[in-house]
């Protein structure tokens, strides 16, 4: 998340975006925490507040954010798993772990 | 020589000191699933080092009580009685054992490693519809007998530990080629001499051997709880390894994909909770 951000006027500003900035109101308070993820709701909110623009994590770069965590996964489990494959049960746990691993990843 | 040490090393088991009666009591009761809050406080009172630890526990910050409880009663209500049973007969067990203090084993990496095994036993046994206590206490003594081996044949553990880097096989193997014994057998030996229920014996001898004739349904069980909570990564060792698991009790389990996860997630939800709890009972 500490990669590259786009500035956006918020009209161009979709569901599924995450904020890489916070939001604050005029007295700094915090309305929206930097990541928190854009959703209809958050969208609606952003239009009553009146805000103009909006830092957005670049897409590109969440997505590699995530592929890197999905790698760091699967080494991890090889080496769990390395020396037990060859049993066909070994095998059923292991998809077992990365699919309960992959649903839990961002 | 092997089968001398194998001899040896059952005769020092036992030698060992036995279990406090209580303890023994308490375990008796594990298969009862509405134990009275009344008679177990008694058991419990019955020994002063138990009925100690009982009240250390229910004091401990994580129950987060405003007053002290100074009753056993009390604190029967706070831990219930599931937890009682399970937590304070594992204190007992435990403070038979080190917890640190051998240069070639990794203790917090044994005891992680074990009560992650208690916790996805437990789960399994929620899914399965069995005593989900029973499973706790077995998962979490499972390797007991690692512990005993580390007591009593204490330098040639060190050969062990240096045959298991070298041909980066599991510790059963490495013991099996040093020793000619592993902790399977030292521990269901151990597990006899303290009279655990005979269902824990015989788990406890077989969680590597589950086909095992004889080996039983909670054999079974431990079986997979142990490679999960391996697959689960829970005892932060660096080379850990995942235990081939047998295909007859993967089936015998026969859990879909929705079971399996709520099992991954009970396991790892109350993971940090437990380590807390458990390992700050101990005597210190």
């Amino acid at each position: 998340m500490s990669g590259a951000t786009r500035l956006l006027d918020l009209p161009e500003v979709r569901a599924g975006m995450t904020l890489a900035e916070d939001i604050l109101d005029t007295d700094g308070a915090i309305l929206l925490a930097r990541g928190t993820p854009i959703d209809d709701a958050a969208l609606l909110s952003l239009q009553y507040w009146n805000i103009g623009k909006v830092t957005v994590a670049d897409a590109e770069d969440a997505a590699a954010g995530s592929s890197a965590e999905t790698q760091q996964i699967e080494a991890r489990l090889d080496l769990l798993f390395r020396r037990c494959r060859s049993h066909a049960a070994s095998e059923a746990l292991l998809q077992s772990v990365r699919s309960y691993r992959q649903e839990d990843a961002p | 020589m092997n089968a001398a040490l194998a001899q040896e090393i059952v005769k020092r088991i036992r030698s060992l000191p036995a279990l406090p009666v209580a303890v023994g009591e308490l375990l008796n009761t594990l298969e009862q699933e509405d134990i009275n809050v009344r008679i177990l406080a008694d058991k419990v009172a019955l020994d002063q080092a138990l009925a100690a630890k009982t009240l250390h526990l229910a004091n401990s910050s994580f129950y987060g009580m405003q007053h002290r409880v100074s009753t056993i009663q009390q604190a029967i209500a706070i831990l219930g009685t599931a937890n009682v049973r399970t937590l304070v007969t594992a204190a007992a067990v435990l403070d038979h054992f080190p917890q640190s203090g051998h240069a070639h084993f990794n203790f917090p990496a044994f005891w992680r490693h074990s009560i992650g095994t208690g916790l996805s036993a437990q789960a399994l046994a929620r899914q399965l519809h069995v005593n989900p206590e029973s499973a706790f206490l077995a998962g979490l003594l499972h390797d007991i007998g690692r512990l005993v081996l580390i007591k009593h044949v204490d330098q040639r553990y060190a050969e062990v530990s240096a045959h298991q880097a070298e041909f980066d096989c599991y510790p059963i193997e490495a013991e099996q080629a040093v020793l000619g014994f592993d902790h399977a057998e030292a521990g269901a030996a151990l597990a006899e001499h303290w009279q655990f229920p005979l269902r824990m014996q015989t788990a406890i001898r077989h969680h590597h051997t589950p086909d095992a004739p004889g080996a039983g349904a909670l054999a079974t069980l431990v079986h997979v709880a142990d490679c999960i909570a391996h697959a689960l990564d829970l005892s932060g060792a660096e080379r850990d390894l995942v235990p081939p698991l047998s295909g007859q009790a993967w089936e015998a389990v026969n859990l879909d994909q929705a079971a399996l996860t709520a099992v991954f997630r009970e396991t790892e939800t109350q993971f940090d909770e437990a380590c807390k709890v458990l390992l700050s009972s101990r005597t210190p």
